[in-house]
């Protein structure tokens, strides 16, 4: 699937940037406060029918997420392969731990793992507005060690 | 700053030892806000002192960063070690590619050196105002 020409820049298509938020558990949110500064937090999640959910306790995560616009990360790096990608989300989070109805109440029993520890009570939705990807192969592989010394 | 998140097993890295960190690294997160919308990008950095460099590519959004406020992160999660860390750093952009400021200059002696293709001639700097960190071990 990842397999970019060297030296080029290409996008993702839809499938393939969901199946990448599927395959990965750890990604970073991006929230903006009242002085127009962005933060970013890393963050577990579960990402299903277009929405991200992870958990967090209280505190500026949480503060100023919930029903703001934000941004959502993930990438990768193979230096093997020269292969690097990443997923942006664009969406709106909101508290989903006392659930409303139907689609919120099944996100609570989607397998959110926190590694970090500390009890993270609060579970929040990210539903996605956009969602972009893009993949890369660098121009030069590295050479093998053997011919960099000659 | 106490957090409500700080336990036993989470604690707060000293700036001296995010520094020291980001030293280390060169593959980060810049997030800008667009319109109140922000958005994070990957991107390969050098560390000037304590001046985050890196590298733009013409009509990108990061290169609309400049004179706004940035923040920058790194973070790498050891399972096996069961250890985890992030550090974020919050910050000024500025435009380095050719202005005479002290900030500027440091950032223009260090290289940082994109992975991804494609010419990316202007220069941004980040000067921090807040540099924090945070480590967790767990049990594996």
């Amino acid at each position: 699937m990842l397999d970019p020409r060297p030296g080029q820049i290409e996008t993702m298509g839809d499938g393939e940037c969901v199946t990448a938020l599927r395959d990965h558990d750890l990604g970073r949110i991006a929230v903006v406060d009242r002085g127009v500064r962005p933060l970013i937090f890393p963050v577990n999640y579960f990402f299903d029918e277009g929405v991200i959910v992870f958990r967090t306790a209280p505190g500026t995560k949480l503060d100023l997420s919930l029903g703001a616009s934000v941004g959502f990360e993930i990438d990768g790096w193979d230096p093997v392969q020269g292969v690097g990608w990443s997923v942006l989300v664009k969406g709106i989070a909101h508290d989903i731990t006392q659930p409303r109805g139907a689609p919120t109440g099944r996100m609570r029993y989607w397998p959110v793992r926190p590694v970090a520890p500390g009890s993270r009570q609060h579970w929040v939705g990210i539903w996605a507005n956009e969602i972009t990807g893009r993949r890369f192969r660098t121009e030069a592989r590295r050479p093998p060690l053997m011919a960099q010394r000659a | 700053m106490k957090s409500i998140e700080s336990g036993p097993e989470l604690e707060e890295i000293r700036e001296a030892e995010c520094l020291e960190i980001l030293g280390r690294h060169s593959l980060g997160r810049i997030a800008i806000v667009v319109d109140g919308q922000p958005q994070i990008y990957p991107v390969n950095y050098a560390m000037s002192d304590r001046i985050i460099a890196i590298r733009a590519a013409p009509g990108s959004k990061l290169g609309h960063a400049p004179g706004s406020k940035v923040s920058f992160e790194i973070d790498e999660y050891d399972s096996s070690a069961g250890v985890g860390w992030s550090v974020m750093v919050q910050g000024i952009a500025v435009d380095a590619t050719d202005a005479f400021d002290d900030v500027s200059w440091a950032a223009r002696a260090v290289e940082a050196s994109p992975l991804a293709p494609g010419a990316k001639p202007y220069r941004i700097a980040i000067e921090p105002n807040v540099i924090t960190g945070r480590r967790f071990r767990v049990r594996v």
